[in-house]
């Protein structure tokens, strides 16, 4: 569960990156985090994972103030983030096993489950390898693998499906489907309108640091419903009407 | 000159002296640079002094010429063994080179910018040694105005020459391993090899050096000696000295002319073999290496949090090329140039023993300790591990900030990390003092002993200072540990705090006993405060930082 209780981050005044914001990610369901360039997608991601502390409001992870109790609430999450071209000189089984004694999971778990998701992934041929060497798609796979190897209850993924190829996407989606059944979080942001149609049970759409939209996507449609209209067509609506 | 290759200058140049655009810490960066200018100006002032004094002892028997020509000899020399780093890391380590080649430039154009950048940079390290020498000169003997304009001339076309020489060594070693499949490894094994080539190429020229006997002193016969290091030097210096005559200008002139082909010849090499060393330089092939399940448990071992991050940490030092090179190897390179003198001059054993009846003299056992420390606490210091440690994390920093770990122990693993290299580099020393110059087993130890609260010390500054000011916004990583002033900051403290005990173990006469004990006692009470501080204000500090 994710809580954002009027949260504002300013970075020059007096333009406010996120503006008094709030959000409940429930638990059991997977949300969508949507929005043009700019608009206060990463910020928001980064105030809620403890990399930027806001300027006002409050964060809870699972319950756990992530500004008052960083240690105890950074165990309750894993991260993915937008760039992947990290860690480039480790290995990938180095880099899996470093995760893992971070987070703390024993030798038999750890084990167990990379050998399952390297394969779900299909990369048990490259662990070996140095990650440098690996294409972009493959190391966004080791980055995600990274989060599922200490299976946190709540995922925090920044455009996890860029660069993934459709097999690898279709996998992602399925396991974060998984996830989400068994009462855990998933929160992803996305600039992919398909992505978000066809896996999430919420979304929320941000703009110039406010939020425009939050809830399901029926409801988002209820409030067009006089036109037919694509979710593109809302979303590119939404966003002007601004 | 080609206009395409002074823009490009102008954006390398850019590129590298990314300078803070926040107002307060380009104040604050400012600042910290006058203090250090500071700091450095009675070391200058002491240098103009020795180098008067010796010009005029020189000038005794007509010989104030060498001061010229060794002068421009040392720096050629200096100038090529930081080419073989510099043109290393611009030509083939730095990421700009992927964004270059798809432009429609020739490669001649790309290697002019590239050389012009190395060629501004060595200035710096040239005004070190040659500005004092040219002035002191000039003033004393009272040189005409074309004294300085030759002068001029010669101190911006000196660097040509070593750097081609350089840059040449580079080319040939990379556009071979350029075949290797691992890049990463291949590039450290030949950064190696060009270190010992330009260590060799210093043994070889102080041989021709000692075997050139001293015929008759006056009138600036030793300018032909000394320049045997680097020939062109006596060109040079013949110029400057002769600088009323047609015969100066000559001289001049064919300086200038040398370096020119030097540059030619530079820009002809380059078209045969960059391309084909750098293309690809970054891009490392997979080797296809799956895992055998008993290899997965040995790999997947559970590690505690502390040292599973000191791997971490050792592991991208080690197999990342620029920071092998800059951090790693100059722990082994200031135990050779020890060596160097030694291989060289056997003769000099005799300086040896007497150094060796010193070591006996209970008066000096003090300082033989306090400089025994001070060299340790420098090759801490100065390989940056510390010092860049923060920095070196780049975009990763934001990693550092979402893991569920402390950062008192992120902190305590980079001071471990480097207190690692710390000890290592004390091991490689003692090793040489007690093999090479036999200094007695037990004198040896106490040094090491004692030089352990200051590598300790070195490394405890060096995080704090980088933590002060990180330097995370960087495109390639050689950036992350090159023109970090970050390591230079923390070395003016280190060189501060060593010049002060080595002061006072020498003015109140210390024995080794009496030295050992202060000493320890001393870092090991800074050591704990400064421990304290890194905990808490490192910690918010780092809890601080924003990418």
């Amino acid at each position: 569960m994710i809580e954002l209780k009027k949260v504002t981050k300013i970075f020059s005044p007096p333009v406010k990156a996120v503006d008094n914001i709030d959000l409940s990610v429930r638990n059991g369901e997977i949300f969508g985090f949507l929005g043009p360039n700019g608009a206060g997608k990463t910020t928001t991601i980064k105030m809620i994972t403890g990399i930027l502390a806001p300027d006002s409001g409050s964060v809870m992870i699972d319950g756990v103030d992530i500004i008052k109790d960083p240690l105890q609430a950074k165990k309750h999450f894993g991260f993915v983030s937008d760039s992947p071209n990290s860690f480039l000189r480790l290995k990938g089984i180095e880099y899996l096993n470093f995760i893992a004694d971070i987070y703390d999971v024993s030798s038999q778990q750890r084990k167990e489950r990379i050998e399952m998701l390297s394969n779900r992934f299909e990369i048990t041929h490259v662990l070996g390898d140095r990650i440098q060497s690996y294409s972009h798609g493959m190391r966004q796979k080791i980055m995600i693998m990274g989060v599922l190897v200490h299976n946190p209850s709540v995922w925090i993924m920044d455009e996890p499906m860029t660069g993934l190829d459709p097999k690898a996407s279709f996998t992602l989606k399925e396991m974060m489907r998984e996830h989400a059944n068994k009462q855990n979080t998933v929160f992803f942001s996305t600039h992919v309108l398909e992505v978000a149609e066809k896996i999430c049970d919420r979304i929320a759409v941000i703009n110039k640091g406010q939020v425009l939209f939050c809830g399901k996507l029926e409801e988002m449609k209820d409030h067009f419903k006089d036109q037919d209209e694509s979710l593109e067509k809302m979303f590119l609506e939404m966003i002007e009407d601004e | 000159m080609n206009k395409k290759i002074i823009v490009l200058t102008k954006t390398l140049m850019r590129n590298s002296f990314s300078f803070t655009t926040d107002p307060k810490k380009r104040i604050r960066q400012a600042m910290l640079l006058a203090f250090m200018a500071l700091c450095f100006l009675p070391m200058v002032g002491g240098l103009i002094k020795f180098v008067a004094k010796t010009y005029d002892g020189l000038a005794l028997v007509g010989e104030q010429g060498v001061l010229l020509s060794l002068g421009m000899a040392l720096s050629a020399f200096v100038i090529f063994f930081f080419g073989l780093f510099y043109t290393m890391n611009t030509f083939y380590f730095s990421e700009d080179i992927e964004t270059l080649l798809p432009l429609p430039v020739k490669s001649s154009h790309i290697l002019g910018a590239k050389f012009i950048t190395v060629t501004i940079f060595e200035y710096l390290t040239e005004a070190l040694i040659m500005l004092p020498l040219l002035i002191v000169y000039g003033i004393k003997g009272g040189q005409g105005l074309l004294y300085y304009i030759y002068g001029s001339l010669l101190f911006l076309s000196l660097p040509v020459l070593p750097i081609v020489l350089a840059s040449a060594v580079v080319m040939v070693i990379m556009r071979f391993t350029n075949l290797a499949k691992n890049k990463d490894a291949f590039r450290i094994v030949s950064a190696i090899v060009a270190i010992f080539f330009g260590i060799g190429v210093n043994i070889f020229t102080q041989k021709m050096v000692s075997n050139q006997g001293i015929g008759q002193l006056g009138d600036n016969s030793l300018v032909t000696t000394t320049s045997a290091i680097f020939p062109p030097a006596k060109l040079g210096a013949l110029g400057l000295i002769n600088n009323a005559t047609l015969g100066g200008l000559g001289y001049i002139c064919l300086f200038l002319a040398l370096s020119l082909m030097g540059f030619y010849l530079f820009l002809i090499l380059g078209n045969l073999l960059y391309y084909k060393g750098v293309t690809g330089a970054t891009v490392s092939k997979s080797r296809h290496k799956s895992i055998t399940g008993q290899e997965l448990s040995r790999q997947t071992e559970r590690n505690p949090v502390l040292k599973a991050y000191v791997l971490k940490e050792l592991r991208i030092l080690f197999r990342t090329p620029s920071y092998f090179i800059n951090g790693i190897l100059v722990n082994f390179i200031w135990p050779v140039f020890l060596i160097i003198p030694m291989v060289i001059k056997p003769k000099d054993m005799s300086e040896l023993v007497q150094l060796k009846a010193m070591l006996q003299n209970p008066t000096i056992g003090g300082i033989v300790i306090g400089v025994g420390f001070g060299i340790m606490l420098m090759t801490a210091s100065i390989n940056g591990i510390a010092s860049t440690s923060i920095s070196r994390e780049g975009e990763n920093i934001l990693f550092n900030k979402y893991i569920p770990v402390s950062y008192r122990t992120q902190i305590l693993a980079k001071v471990i990390t480097g207190v690692l290299w710390g000890i290592v580099g004390m091991l490689i020393m003692c090793a040489v003092a007690a093999f090479l110059f036999d200094f007695p087993g037990s004198l040896v130890a106490v040094i090491s002993v004692v030089s352990l609260p200051g590598i300790l010390f070195a490394n405890l500054v060096g995080v704090f200072i980088d933590l002060l000011n990180p330097k995370l916004h960087w495109s390639d990583e050689q950036r992350a540990v090159k023109q970090n002033l970050n390591l230079l900051f923390s070395l003016v403290i280190c060189v501060l705090f060593t010049g002060l005990s080595i002061w006072i173990l020498v003015k109140f006469h210390f024995t080794i006993n009496q030295a050992a004990i202060s000493l320890i006692s001393f870092y090991a009470l800074l050591d704990i405060v400064l421990y304290g501080v890194l905990m808490k204000k490192g910690s918010a500090l780092f809890s601080k930082i924003e990418y």
